[in-house]
């Protein structure tokens, strides 16, 4: 494999060998000197020339001798411009100025003009977290992940079911990252919130497919969050007022202009209220989460930068003495930026991410505890070669060490064994090779290949392989360390793009992923106790494959972005449970798996106003997500949960003035593919269901409106702030929650189906503030 | 367990926000109706009893169809004994003698379409001893007698059990509360089985404790009646898997019964 790396470099540099100079630096916001992510580099005698600022701020451009005029450029700030005498290498450090502007415009999505049209990139959303605060939300949080849910091709399963889904992939073939580190459960309070708190949030992208060579681990998508880096020019200060929340960040100089940090943490107090209430049952609960993030950089020199950041999140929950659990999140990412010349950038960073849960049932010597963990170690070394004008080559490694606690029952009874299932471990790595090549003005290529490749280990103890009936085959004793299983395959990812016109252009993608761990999860609701489990001898990667078209169109000047795009993925390995299965601490818990295959695919069509006093988003999705099982509904194909068929959402922004932005939102969405009885009989006199298919049966349809406004107090040099007003679910649409099937009150013996919704009318008030 | 989160989220939610709950109609594709067959032989001389019925409604009239023109028989491998109709779609083969260990086969005509379910009869286990300890009140139970069952489980083979407890008169281990046991990590041990899953008992109660000797399939098919009755434990509901081929619903259940009682004496 690293010969082939070789080789291919060779044959890339081979083909351009030229009289070129560099021009490299970094770009950062003047305000803060946060570095800028996409700030666009443009030539303009050479108007099919540029390049953009990696995660770093960093870029790189080579251009032959000449005397040229260079614009650098972001969203929401002014363009600077430089004429420059190129005859030599030259250094940049670009801090652009605040556009005044800023105000007039809610673009939400932030991309730079006609960036949607003229990239590479397609099936990619981003998200400008700042913007996002005057989308109405959920008691007034602002929350990436739900705001990503009125994209198109993104869904939520509702309120109060974790995760989200990308073009009819699971919750789990979501590949979350947070400054690098896999984040494994994205939801606080089972779904209500999402643990990335936007105040420590600089920039979010969400690839649907086509994803960069970069990116593996996951079958469906790729959210790449990084965490702002922290004010390098003085310290300040902000956070919000919430309903069910408060936050407060805090950053500043380490060495001003040359590192930075910036904590910024957030906690619910909705228990702090119940202890408040005379009922004795509620004023002992606990309910509760907080995350806390942390970030600090310093530039050691021009070549050479750290940077550590970490994020630790929790949520708790618990009755008295007697019933309590609590789960989290924690990782910690250390970067090394190193540049080997003005034109090869290197990334190293070694990362630890952390999730587990853990609950107690019953006080004192009474109690039995239950808790369960995933634990990986990752080592990641990434280069970008900016060859040329036309060529941009990043390649890299990446080797995980992931350690699995299927979960430990403990207990203060004497009498008790404590049940410890023996760990699970693997290594999981790749090597990958991309290249971006523009072939013409209107011609564009991003290819890549990515091998990955996985250890299933063994822990000083036996495994066992079963057949597809469940029953043990063979069971052999492996050493701690010793590989029981391996796997492997190389993933190509391709995404080209051809301009029709200066406004209009198509493009096509292809990708593979491989998914080497898997959740198991609930099938009725997604929760904290959903648990992972790797690759195995039993279990097989998961491998899907998706092609997209897409057609993009800018009107008006770009007052209006148009796009459609069409995917179809075909999934192979895919994992459900067998009919009856037993998971609860059940350490043979893959005989109860079986295996069959998918297919998804549909069309998207979004209509985006980026301009004028009204701006936002018209968006409309129709999907299918469909499984096959040999072992489930006899072999016929049968809806994914996730199979939502229709999905429309509408956002609307109205600037009325300076001081005042309100908002609107409309989502509608077809009902989850549950199972349901479809029938009954009597067994020992009692009513049994009687199932006739997996998924056969839907929720009712999802359907809610939010509005919101916010005022804007006069911003002042030291001081500004807002106050937002929501209220979620305008019409109180009671959207099902559950389903849970009763004795009818009037007629004893009959069953009825009685649906729980959680939220009617939600009014909610936050106040920000920022100095 | 995963019960008890969501119930517990919305017990809060409930109090601060506003949460709320309406009977609602689902919407149902019409099911074929599909054939049960409710069938169970006890050790010793008995009525055999079969039952059989179509699948009804889940919603609202919940009434079954009965099937009362079925060819019933049942085989003990050297006989072939019919069995008759003897109204409401039960057939009755009177004082029949089950021996331990005899392969009995099933079946049922129904309209031209043939079931058949074969089961092996149990040896029965004997009970040695009910005993009782007094528990103080915890968080886990009243004041009271927690009741144990004591037997030697035969070793060498495998030992499908259900229980059944009366305490006075309130029975427990009904097909909604199954306790359900098997020999597993225990095989040939003498099983001393407290039963947490009834309620406690007072003194001076009348407890008596049946002890159900099933075999393998019929244990399979009791843990599938209770994971769909229960709701799961998180896995995708599906149809308990009983004994019956081509398609038939229910069970072909064998027991062998062992009974003890005893009085609590404080």
């Amino acid at each position: 494999m690293k010969n082939l790396i070789f080789v291919a470099l060779i044959f890339i540099s081979s083909i351009t060998i030229s009289q070129d100079f560099t021009i490299s630096g970094t770009i950062k916001d003047a305000s803060n000197g946060e570095d800028l992510i996409g700030a666009t580099i443009k030539v303009k005698e050479l108007p099919s020339v540029g390049a953009i600022t990696n995660v770093y701020g960093f870029f790189s451009l080579s251009l032959p001798k000449g005397d040229y005029t260079i614009v650098f450029n972001s969203l929401g700030f002014k363009p600077q411009e430089q004429k420059i005498a190129l005859t030599e290498n030259k250094k940049f450090n670009i801090e652009l100025e605040v556009s005044s502007i800023e105000f007039e415009e809610f673009n939400v999505t932030g991309e730079i003009e006609d960036e949607n049209v003229s990239s590479t990139e397609m099936g990619v959303e981003k998200l400008d977290p700042k913007s996002i605060e005057v989308i109405p939300v959920l008691l007034g949080e602002k929350d990436i992940i739900k705001t990503f849910t009125l994209m198109p091709g993104i869904k939520s399963g509702g309120e109060g079911t974790g995760g989200f889904f990308v073009r009819g992939g699971g919750v789990d073939q979501n590949l979350v990252l947070l400054d690098e580190a896999v984040v494994y459960n994205a939801s606080h309070l089972l779904g209500f919130f999402s643990v990335f708190n936007s105040d420590a949030i600089k920039d979010v992208s969400l690839y649907k497919g086509g994803m960069p060579a970069q990116y593996g681990g996951r079958g469906s998508s790729v959210m790449d969050i990084t965490m702002k880096d922290g004010n390098s020019k003085k310290f300040g200060a902000s956070g919000g007022l919430g309903v069910i929340s408060s936050r407060l960040t805090l950053e500043g100089p380490i060495v001003k202009d040359k590192g930075s940090f910036i904590v910024s943490g957030r906690r619910s107090y909705a228990d702090l209220f119940l202890k408040l209430s005379p009922n004795p049952d509620f004023n002992d609960t606990k309910l509760y989460f907080y995350d806390l993030n942390l970030k600090a950089n310093y530039k050691i020199n021009d070549k050479n930068r750290l940077f550590l950041s970490g994020y630790f999140g929790r949520d708790v929950l618990g009755v008295g003495t007697d019933f309590g659990f609590n789960w989290g999140n924690a990782t910690g990412t250390l970067r090394w930026n190193h540049l080997f010349s003005d034109k090869l950038f290197s990334n190293t960073s070694l990362i630890v991410s952390n999730y587990d849960y853990e609950f107690i049932i019953g006080g004192g010597d009474e109690s039995f505890g239950f808790k369960a963990s995933i634990l990986d170690y990752n080592i990641k070394q990434d280069f970008s070669y900016f060859l040329n004008d036309k060529n941009t080559v990043k390649f890299g490694v990446n080797v995980i060490y992931h350690t699995f606690d299927p979960g430990q029952l403990l207990s203060e009874i004497e009498s008790f064994t404590p049940i410890d299932l023996n760990d699970l471990l693997a290594t999981e790595s790749a090597v990958y090779l991309q290249n971006e090549q523009k072939f013409s003005e209107l011609f564009s290529i991003q290819y890549g290949l990515r091998y990955s490749f996985f250890n299933y280990l063994g822990n000083s103890d036996d495994v066992k392989t079963y057949n597809t009936a469940g029953d043990v085959t063979q069971t052999q004793f492996y050493n701690r360390h010793e590989t029981v299983q391996f796997y492997g395959g190389f993933e190509p990812r391709l995404a080209a793009k051809y301009m029709l016109s200066e406004s209009s252009s198509v493009k096509a993608s292809f990708n593979r992923n491989y998914q080497y761990i898997h959740l198991l999860s609930n099938a009725t609701a997604s929760s904290p106790t959903d648990s992972w489990v790797p690759s195995s001898n039993n279990v097989k990667p998961q491998i899907i494959d998706q092609v997209a078209l897409g057609y993009f169109r800018n009107f008006k000047d770009n007052m209006f972005e148009f796009s459609v795009e069409g995917y179809f993925k075909n999934l192979q390995n895919q994992i459900d449970y067998k009919n009856g299965a037993e998971l609860f601490l059940n350490g043979d818990v893959e005989k109860e798996l079986t295996f069959g295959r998918g297919i998804a695919y549909g069309a998207e069509f979004y209509l985006k106003k980026t301009k004028g006093k009204l701006s936002g988003w018209l968006s409309y999705t129709y999907s299918r997500s469909l499984r096959q099982f040999d072992a489930i509904n006899d072999g016929e194909y049968y809806p994914a949960r996730q199979d939502l068929i229709h999905d429309i959402s509408v956002v609307g922004i109205y600037k009325f003035t300076e001081k005042w932005v309100a908002s609107a939102s409309f989502v509608y969405t077809t009902g989850l593919a549950v199972t349901f009885p479809s029938g009954g009989y009597q067994v020992e006199g009692v009513t049994v269901p009687f199932y006739s298919g997996r998924n056969q049966s839907r929720f009712p349809d999802y359907h809610r409106m939010d509005v919101g406004v916010t005022w804007y107090n006069k911003k002042t040099d030291k001081f500004e702030s807002n106050w937002n007003f929501s209220i979620y679910n305008l019409y109180g649409r009671e959207n099902t929650f559950s389903i849970a099937f009763i004795e009818d009150e009037n007629n004893p013996g009959q069953t009825v189906a009685e649906q729980t919704s959680l939220f009617k009318i939600i009014p909610s008030v936050t106040y920000n503030f920022k100095f | 367990m995963k019960k008890l989160i969501p119930l517990l989220i919305l017990s809060v939610l409930t109090l601060s926000l506003s949460s709320c709950r309406k009977i609602i109609d689902i919407e149902q594709e019409e099911a074929d109706q599909t054939t049960v067959i409710q069938a169970e032989l006890y050790e010793g001389t008995n009525d055999f009893s079969v039952k059989i019925t179509k699948t009804g409604n889940f919603f609202g009239d919940n009434s079954l169809e009965v099937i009362t023109n079925a060819t019933v028989t049942l085989d003990d491998g050297t006989t072939s004994y019919p069995i008759s109709h003897t109204g409401n779609g039960r057939y009755i083969l009177p004082a029949f003698t089950a021996i331990s260990g005899t392969e009995y086969t099933l079946v049922v005509n129904e309209n031209g379409n043939n079931f058949e379910a074969k089961a092996t009869m149990p040896a029965l286990v004997p009970i040695d001893t009910v005993t009782y300890v007094f528990l103080p009140q915890s968080t886990f139970t009243d004041e009271g007698y927690l009741t144990q069952i004591e037997f030697q489980d035969p070793a060498g083979e495998e030992n499908f059990y259900r229980l059944f407890l009366t305490i006075q008169d309130e029975l427990f281990g009904d097909i909604e509360n199954l306790i359900l046991l098997d020999d597993g990590f225990l095989d040939g041990n003498r099983i001393e089985f407290p039963l947490f899953a009834a309620d406690v008992a007072q003194a001076f109660d009348t407890i008596t404790m049946e002890l159900h000797s099933c075999d393998e399939n019929t244990l399979t098919y009791l843990e599938g009646v209770d994971e769909v009755l229960g709701g799961g434990n998180g896995a995708p509901p599906a149809n308990p898997d009983g004994n019956f081929n081509n398609g038939a619903l229910g069970n072909f259940s064998v027991y062998a019964v062992a009974k003890k009682s005893t009085v609590i004496i404080p």
